[in-house]
């Protein structure tokens, strides 16, 4: 009797145990999804809603309605959606899509609760994004420097700072930082492949970056003769029967340059061949190095914790000290 | 009686009719080019550049629609964008009205009738944020030019509004900026200002106009080992603002360009010392090299938003029995300074604002007077002029006709309480303070003054029903037009102030009044509709009775004409 009991106990213990940790873990990667929601609408908000001193950061008001007491949250939709006739609240949608529509209200949902709210993932009523309701994407504000690691990774005999490489990939100082072409994370310009995503290893992303003649499928290089007879090389971005459109790299910003088909002679790709010489940018090799590190998959080659001269992160700003130096 | 641009008007029509019987086919108008524009004083029938000529005059030397006859202007034609406002200054170019809307449209019309010839839609871009509404474009060699809601400069074809050429001037998420409000052609540049409130570093680009290349870009705060960057603290000049917003102006014999520059960052105090270079400037710049030629910072590190940003409206005149090249140039703050603008030396200041309490004068330094206003920690100040300044949207106008120089001053003062500000990060807000909804002061009205530029002395005063937020226009016929935020669209004797004539146009004024003529006729044009910043101004700055009365907003081009055969006529 005792021994079912036990044996009863333990299988009930060890039902209600694993069920407990299958919706934990559902609660988990359901609060992980409302969590990366309103991170996402933070940035959406302190960009859009707080700037013009509307709402304020944080939503502590200012020509705008503070944003920090309850507000119920079918209210907070169709206002953001729908806009305040006769205040200068405008209507979002269709200015902004559904999902980052999703984030504002998640994350507004968020300061008017004080955190409570909001209990699921947002969804916009009737949107057709709903549809495809893949985890929402995160916007995570990689260009902060915070957000990589400050732990130095071994590439050959050599190492990099991940940071400090995220720094210097968005330099806004400079029109040589990755960012003016590439996206890291859905940040950054359209032009060359987002490189977040990559598998190579931090020692592969330098040989990538100093071999010219590697680009990614998809990004490679187009040289368009015109009729003229004069041609030119770019990134080709879209064509249809009336234009053809490519990006122009030969200087930085990028040019997105409009061509009239009549105009245009032939469209030839440059198999295999990047079009841009990354080893003509100006980094140095320690830029070169933290920036493989922030880009490539360490792989455990980490080898080590890095402390700054002052014993403490330096939280002043979001830059590497390395990049400070070199102003303008 | 014909006043003399009419008549070279007809007589240039005269040339045309000739040519069209020799060849049979219209003639093609001259490209327009940068010499056009410099001498757009020559051309009243055009409106070529966002100011209507290079000095930010906002200035028509048409005057056979005049202080005798503007009683009888009526609608001559309309034209609805179907989008939310319309504020923007449309252009004039032989016979054409080109027009950006608030959606970022634009649109070719033919100015006499409103006919469309072409629409441009620009693509859809998903997430690039609610349009910050461009106030105009800028024009040449047979492009327009124009800034987007998603901080790009774009190039399309006059012709047929074909795309050319598209460049994203910085990242606008990172920086959480977008571009000022309106483009500047000056020979073979265009030239764009940069807006944000967040913490960012400012800066004005120049590029190609041709190809679209960037030819040079000024940091509003200077980098390491340059001039002025020991003005600021630790790294703060990585973030510290400097935002440009507005439109700046060119002299072509001195080839400088004139450009004011806002707030440092943090916005409204914080305790970050230093002078903050070239916050709160105006800057003079090499049209070609984008080099400081000199700059005049009218408050060292400003600490109650008065953004230096206005227009820099250039002024010949005689002082003293000597020809003198003058900036005139009105902040924020309440102030117009009047500068030397070859060597941007200090003449004097005086106040446009009767509602100025942040300090006692301006001393013969070009300095504010101490003691400045302090926000006190734990209290709240009311600073005056509050938040938006004595005037922060909408431009003044400067007739060379009366020599009077008009400008609008709100009045109104804001309550602010300093806030704890926390380290800066890229793009994210900035700000030391946060602000109740601003009030005018027992006795206070907002009102449109007429100054004389070289004396500061005032010569009429128009008190408005609520605060004007239109630019003003000034013509040869001197007359003064604006419109307020209740919907009416009306003309000032630019002598005396006195209203001389007034049409409900439906909705809020907060456009940019521009004058241009075809075949001979006189045509007056304001786009109707308050865009969403000017929303904010008038929701904070008008009475909660106001605010019930004011019309929905719609988003309409009002061009207004006097009835064929009466132009030129006295009553």
């Amino acid at each position: 009797m005792s021994r079912h009991f036990t044996v009863a106990c333990a299988g009930l213990t060890a039902l209600s145990t694993s069920s407990f940790f299958i919706s934990a873990s559902a609660d988990n990667e359901n609060q992980k999804q409302i969590d990366a929601q309103i991170q996402a609408g933070k940035v959406v908000f302190d960009s859009t809603c707080s700037a013009g001193s509307c709402h304020g950061g944080g939503g502590i008001g200012g020509r705008a309605p503070a944003l920090t007491h309850a507000i119920p949250q079918d209210l907070i939709t169709d206002t953001v959606l729908n806009g305040r006739p006769g205040t200068p609240m405008p209507a979002f949608k269709g200015i902004l899509d559904s999902a980052i529509l999703a984030q504002v209200i998640a994350y507004v949902s968020s300061l008017t609760s004080g955190g409570r709210q909001p209990t699921s993932v947002v969804v916009i009523p009737g949107s057709p994004s709903n549809a495809s309701s893949g985890p929402v994407q995160s916007k995570t504000m990689p260009w902060l420097e915070s957000n990589a690691s400050v732990d130095p990774v071994g590439i050959g005999s050599e190492q990099g700072i991940p940071s400090a490489g995220a720094a210097r990939f968005f330099d806004a100082t400079k029109l040589t930082s990755c960012h003016t072409c590439h996206s890291y994370a859905g940040a950054g310009g359209p032009i060359g492949r987002d490189l977040a995503s990559t598998d190579k290893t931090p020692l592969e992303i330098c040989q990538v970056i100093s071999n010219p003649k590697s680009a990614s499928p998809g990004y490679a290089a187009v040289r368009i003769t015109l009729i003229s007879g004069s041609s030119s090389v770019g990134i080709e971005r879209e064509e249809n029967e009336e234009v053809l459109r490519y990006y122009d790299v030969s200087s930085l910003p990028p040019i997105l340059r409009t061509l009239r088909r009549s105009a245009v002679k032939d469209v030839k790709p440059l198999t295999g061949t990047g079009i841009y010489d990354h080893t003509t940018l100006p980094y140095t090799k320690q830029d070169r190095l933290n920036l493989c590190a922030f880009l490539g998959k360490a792989r455990g080659q980490v080898i080590g914790r890095s402390i700054g001269a002052s014993g403490k992160q330096e939280r002043f700003l979001p830059r590497a000290k390395s990049s400070w130096r070199q102003g303008r | 009686m014909l006043g003399f641009r009419e008549v070279h008007v007809v007589s240039r029509m005269r040339v045309w009719c000739a040519t069209l019987i020799l060849v049979g086919t219209p003639a093609a108008p001259a490209e327009l080019t940068p010499a056009r524009i410099a001498g757009a004083q020559e051309e009243p029938q055009n409106w070529l550049t966002f100011f209507g000529n290079y000095g930010a005059w906002s200035y028509s030397g048409l005057g056979g629609i005049n202080r005798g006859n503007v009683a009888r202007l009526a609608p001559a034609w309309t034209f609805s964008t179907g989008d939310k406002g319309l504020a923007s200054a449309p252009l004039v170019i032989d016979g054409t009205l080109f027009l950006l809307t608030t959606a970022g449209k634009v649109y070719a019309l033919d100015a006499a009738d409103g006919r469309i010839l072409w629409m441009h839609a620009p693509e859809a871009t998903p997430g690039s944020g609610p349009p910050r509404a461009a106030l105009g474009m800028a024009a040449a060699f047979g492009m327009l030019f124009y800034v987007t809601a998603n901080n790009h400069l774009v190039a399309i074809d006059s012709k047929n509004g074909g795309e050319v050429w598209d460049v994203q001037i910085e990242d606008p998420v990172q920086c959480s900026c977008g571009a000022g409000w309106a483009p500047l052609l000056v020979k073979d540049k265009v030239i764009v200002g940069q807006a944000s409130e967040a913490a960012h570093r400012g800066q004005i680009s120049a590029f190609d106009a041709r190809t679209g290349r960037l030819a040079w870009r000024f940091f509003a705060i200077p980098g390491t080992g340059q001039p002025g960057h020991e003005t600021w603290p630790q790294e703060l000049w990585r973030v510290g603002g400097g935002s440009s917003w507005y439109v700046g102006s060119y002299d072509t014999e001195l080839n400088l360009i004139y450009w004011g520059i806002g707030n440092p960052s943090p916005m409204l105090g914080g305790h970050y010392a230093g002078d903050k270079r070239y916050t709160e400037s105006l800057v003079a710049l090499d049209a070609d090299t984008g080099e400081v030629k000199w700059y005049f910072q009218e408050i060292p590190n400003d600490k109650l938003d008065y953004d230096s940003v206005l227009e820099p409206v250039l002024i010949d005149a005689t002082i003293g029995g000597r020809k003198r090249k003058l900036v005139l140039h009105s902040t924020k703050g309440g102030f117009a300074y009047l500068l030397d603008r070859v060597t941007g030396n200090f003449i004097h200041a005086f106040p446009f604002s009767d509602s100025i309490n942040w300090t006692p004068g301006i001393g013969p330094d070009g300095k504010p007077l101490e003691p400045l206003l302090q926000l006190s920690d734990g209290r709240e100040t009311v600073v005056c002029p509050g938040l938006f300044g004595a005037r922060a949207g909408g431009h003044s106008s400067y007739s060379p006709h009366t020599g009077l120089w008009y400008t609008t001053s709100y009045e109104a003062c804001t309550p602010m309480r300093p806030v704890e500000v926390a380290a800066p990060v890229e793009g994210q807000a900035f700000s030391a303070a946060t602000y109740g909804k601003s009030a005018l002061p027992p006795g206070k009205a907002p009102y449109i003054a007429a100054f004389d530029p070289l004396t500061g002395a005032r010569k009429w005063t128009v008190f408005t029903d609520g605060p004007n937020l239109s630019s003003l226009l000034a013509t040869r016929g001197d007359v003064i037009f604006g419109g307020d935020v209740l919907g009416h669209f009306w003309a000032l004797d630019a002598l005396s102030g006195a209203k001389l004539w007034s049409f409900n146009v439906g909705s809020g004024v907060t456009g940019i009044p521009i004058s241009y003529s075809v075949n001979a006729r006189e045509y007056i044009a304001i786009g109707v509709g308050p865009n969403a910043y000017s929303l904010i101004l008038a929701t904070d700055l008008l009475t909660a009775e106001q605010q019930v009365v004011m019309p929905p907003v719609g988003s309409t081009l009002y061009v207004f004409a006097l009835p064929p055969r009466t132009q030129g006529m006295q009553p």
